[in-house]
């Protein structure tokens, strides 16, 4: 009787399913190629605390981020989205840094971002991340 | 009507992947063997899971119940209302069918030991659910526990962390995973997947949401492969069936967490915790510059590139493993499978284990990285980082498609280009045997090496066994902590039953001892005669006491001491001033016991018109907290006439204004009359008696006397009425679970129990069940009518245990009953084709 050599596919299913399949796995790759152009080329830092929506007690707020490199990096909070009346302006050193009263005396709804101050100039702002005070 | 399906893969095949298996057991049981020896156990924080073990066993002793009430939470609470119960349940299984033979401690190691055992066998069923060829789920149990993630499923997350939780879960998300389709494509019955997806749930919740999120992932999948609408549909039904019937099946545990919110407000507790865990992610980009280095899954490069070490202390440099000496073998294996999966993408399988891997490397990365995450229902409640060991399951998947595909590849090659004459002459079992045995090879002597070098070598590092500075520092055995032993030890034997104890201790945060102190009643098998420490994450009066400057000058107010019942103090003496009454009385190392006469009194009675509190759980908390607070600066005496708090409960009043000395409201949103009514509402108002209302957005009701930003600006001391109290207390007795006391009492009062406000527990006046609520700091009481009463307590089980349990039979017995009849159709289809 003739031998022959096991099949050479990876699995039952062969690869004669749908051409969408490959969909999500290019939506992963864009996503994950969208972070590293974001953070890698435009320099964009990652905020970390704190995030959309969340609340804050305490009359001091601590604003983290996640500090890639050593650069510099500006802190802004506003009241607006468009950061048009900016309560608070600093740039800072670090992992996190606290703004305490009085910036913070009404209570609702807050917006802060950062961006790095590199060598060349200042980078691209973050995202704004609202952010409410009780 | 069904067709057999004739195996496509060779015998010799589907025999060395077997093979590889059981190599992949063997290896992981010599590596483990030596916990189960007496004397060592695992390390990181296993002592608390140690201590949920001793403490279930004896709960199930007494009780007979796994919810009873216990006093590893300080002030007291139901075992698991914390905590999720799966892994205690499967070593108190393991001990009970063994009938005792497998003592409680080796039951604990072996679920252990099980749960890593497990690991290649779900790993080998899901790549074999998938259908991959024999080849590659042999390689894939081979490389189970190949990744090197502290916080994954791997061994250094046991060694070094002793993650109890999820060492049932993950091997369970496999097995749940490898379920998906059958039950999508095949129809299959829903049982046992739900059931799969229930166990993981009781044993580790976030493993069960991100088995939810990746569900959702197959689905994508499955609907890009030519699926209509209406299958589709039927689909995502029976994946919901899945979840929401697993979800169920857990309710015994689940109803009575969600309905515990008096002692348990789930979201202060993640409030505070997930941010600890999260900031130990990276960014994108280092993430992906771990993986490509191979310091994700291999070894680091250096001290200075691994994985979150941009953020460790020096207390965390032992997970520097750069001179291990192991190749970048995972990472290269994994680089491949994605390759591989990527050219055949239009293979089911492999476009859902690319997928799978993207999507669990983006989740990973977590909210502050992806925004989009904040869409996700229920994610602010998750900790990113244990996604890893999800991470971790498709990277193992990917890198044996990455062996299997490259071996097909090879032989493929060599085949066409006949570079071997005659291949296809030799049987193919002996081309699988060899494939096999060079893989197990080439695996076993770079990465199996390291893991018994490196792992090994933390595992004594964390041993029972005295060795001078090598313990870890949560080690018992840690000379530190074996001071911290003596003097519990020491306690045990003075204390009597139900008098308390108390450590406080300087750096809450980041010490040990707060565990080992938090646990010590039932490492010391004492948990009839103490409440521990006043440091802990746990909600309700444990909660009030454990957080804020609280402590500070606690220790040095008689009053408070009375009031918490303290009998002892375990501290370290220099900054903490201790009350004349707490006298120096034995000294191990670095710690001091103060010990106290009197105070130990189980229950109090106020006299005074107490404050009513209208509030949330959250806010019920911080009100008593700022309460507590005032009474630091006051004289033992004054207790008797400081107003308490008590609690509004909408549902059922129980008090009315004119039996209430003050009001706070803590949503200025709240409308008083609606709740008492005009009339009652007007008399209290011409009373003149205060109104608290915190202002919220700078609302202020005009009702409100009193405006607050917060209860801290509430001077309650000046609300003491001069009245001494008339109360005469006598204890009858008390157990873990009850309280019995006769009180005489000249004018009505309230009665409280120093014990944690729950539900759950009954009171009994002269016979008569009577209405239990929460009193400040948190405690439970009744209201007593003036003369002389029996009066008992018992704690009759956790709050919706009766619900949750119904909930959990009514879906097994329905699942059961739908696969029964599922079969039965089956059946006599068979038999009507057969006629």
């Amino acid at each position: 009787m003739k031998r022959r050599l096991p099949e050479m596919g990876l699995c039952e299913e062969g690869p004669g399913g749908s051409k969408l399949l490959c969909v999500p796995i290019l939506v992963g790759i864009a996503i994950l190629a969208y972070l590293l152009f974001r953070q890698g080329v435009q320099g964009v830092p990652v905020p970390t605390r704190p995030l959309e929506g969340e609340g804050h007690a305490g009359p001091a707020v601590r604003f983290c981020w996640n500090p890639a490199g050593h650069e510099d990096v500006e802190l802004q909070v506003a009241r607006k989205r468009g950061f048009g009346n900016i309560l608070f302006e600093r740039r800072v050193q670090g992992a996190w840094f606290s703004v305490s009263p009085p910036v913070f005396v009404e209570s609702g709804k807050y917006y802060w971002r950062m961006r790095k101050i590199r060598a060349k100039g200042p980078g691209t702002w973050s995202r704004a991340i609202p952010f409410t005070i009780d | 009507m069904t067709e057999d399906i004739k195996p496509r893969w060779s015998n010799g095949e589907v025999m060395a992947a077997r093979a590889l298996l059981g190599c992949a057991i063997l290896i992981l049981f010599a590596l483990i063997l030596p916990t189960l020896r007496h004397g060592m156990l695992m390390g990181g924080d296993d002592p608390i899971h140690l201590a949920y073990t001793i403490e279930l066993d004896r709960v199930l002793q007494e009780t007979g119940s796994v919810f009873g009430w216990t006093r590893i939470y300080g002030f007291g609470a139901p075992l698991f209302v914390f905590r999720p119960p799966g892994f205690y349940l499967f070593v108190q299984l393991i001990h009970m069918i063994s009938f005792g033979q497998v003592p409680l401690l080796l039951a604990h190691k072996l679920t252990y030991a099980l749960g890593i055992l497990v690991y290649p066998v779900a790993l080998y069923f899901l790549l074999g659910k998938f259908k991959f060829r024999p080849l590659v789920c042999g390689v894939g149990a081979l490389l189970a526990l190949a990744p090197i993630s502290t916080w994954g499923h791997s061994l250094e997350a046991y060694y070094d962390l002793g993650l109890a939780k999820q060492v049932i879960a993950i091997p369970l998300f496999a097995f749940a995973l490898g379920k998906l389709p059958g039950v999508v494509l095949a129809r299959e019955r829903l049982l046992p997947a739900a059931l799969l997806f229930g166990c993981m749930f009781l044993c580790h919740p976030y493993m069960a949401w991100s088995f939810v999120l990746i569900a959702l992932v197959y689905l994508g999948v499955v609907s890009c492969s030519g699926f209509d609408g209406r299958r589709l549909m039927g689909a995502t039904l029976r994946v919901g069936g899945v979840i929401v019937c697993g979800s169920g099946l857990a309710a015994f545990w689940l109803v009575p967490f969600f309905m515990s919110s008096e002692i348990h407000p789930a979201s202060s507790m993640t409030m505070r915790l997930v941010p600890l865990f999260d900031v130990l992610s990276e960014t994108a980009t280092a993430t992906v510059s771990h993986f490509l280095d191979g310091s994700l899954y291999d070894r680091s490069t250096g001290p200075d590139s691994v994985f979150g070490g941009g953020k460790l202390t020096a207390d965390w440099a032992w997970r520097d493993n750069s001179q291990s000496g192991r190749l970048p073998l995972l990472t290269g294996f994994c680089m491949a499978g994605a390759i591989l999966c990527a050219c055949r993408y239009r293979s089911k399988p492999c476009a859902f284990l690319m997928t799978g891997w993207l999507a669990s490397l983006i989740i990973f990365m977590g909210p502050d990285d992806v925004p989009l995450l904040s869409l996700i229902p229920c994610q602010k409640d998750f900790q990113y980082v244990h996604f890893v060991a999800i991470l971790d399951l498709f990277t193992i998947c990917l890198a044996a498609v990455g062996v299997g595909g490259t071996v097909c590849l090879l032989l493929a090659g060599v085949q066409r280009l006949r570079i071997v004459q005659n291949l296809d002459r030799v049987p193919r079992h002996i081309v699988a045997a060899i494939v096999a045995s060079l893989v197990l090879g080439f695996v076993t002597v770079n990465i199996y090496a390291e893991r018994f070098s490196g792992s090994r070598t933390k595992l004594s590092n964390r041993s029972f066994e005295l060795k001078n500075d090598r313990q870890t520092a949560w080690s018992l055995r840690n000379p530190q902590n074996r001071n911290m032993q003596d003097l519990t030890e020491f306690l045990a034997g003075k204390l009597e039953p139900f008098d308390r104890f108390y450590a406080h201790i300087p750096d809450i945060w980041h010490s040990p001892d707060v565990y080992h102190f938090s646990l010590a009643p039932a490492y010391i098998q004492r948990g009839n005669a103490t409440a521990p420490v006043i440091a802990n994450i746990m909600g309700g009066v444990n909660a009030i006491f454990g957080y804020g400057r609280l402590q500070e000058g606690l220790w040095s107010s008689e009053a408070l001491l009375d009031l918490l019942r303290i009998r002892a103090l375990v501290t370290q003496p220099d900054g903490v001033s201790v009350a004349g009454s707490l006298q120096p009385d034995f000294a191990s190392g670095r710690w001091r016991v103060f010990l106290r006469e009197g105070g130990g009194e189980a229950l109090g009675c106020t006299e005074s018109p107490p404050v009513l509190v209208v509030s949330d759980s959250l806010e019920w908390e911080s009100v008593c907290m700022s309460w507590v607070q005032s009474l630091k600066t006051m004289d033992k005496e004054q207790l008797d006439g400081m107003p308490f708090l008590v609690r509004f409960d909408e549902d059922a009043p129980l008090f009315s204004l004119d039996s209430v000395s003050a009001l706070y409201i803590a949503d200025p949103k709240w409308d008083p009359i609606t709740a008492f009514g005009q009339d009652a509402w007007e008399a209290f108002q011409r009373r003149q008696r205060p109104v608290f209302v915190r202002s919220v957005n700078n609302s202020i009701p005009t009702w409100g006397s009193v405006a607050v930003q917060s209860a801290r600006q509430i001077a309650w001391t000046q609300l003491i009425s001069r009245m001494d109290s008339t109360a005469e207390i006598e204890v009858l007795g008390e157990s873990r679970h009850s309280l019995d006391a006769t009180v005489r009492i000249r004018q009505s009062g309230l009665l409280y129990f120093k014990s944690a406000h729950y539900r759950g527990w009954r009171i009994e006046v002269d016979g008569a069940s009577t209405p239990s609520f929460a009193i400040s700091p948190g405690f439970t009481a009744c209201r007593m009518e003036p003369g002389e009463h029996k009066v008992s307590f018992r704690y009759a089980g956790i709050n919706g245990g009766g619900i949750g349990l119904s909930i959990s039979v009514g879906t097994l017995l329905l699942l059961a009953g739908i696969g029964f009849r599922k079969r039965k159709g089956v059946a006599a289809e068979h038999e009507k084709t057969a006629a």
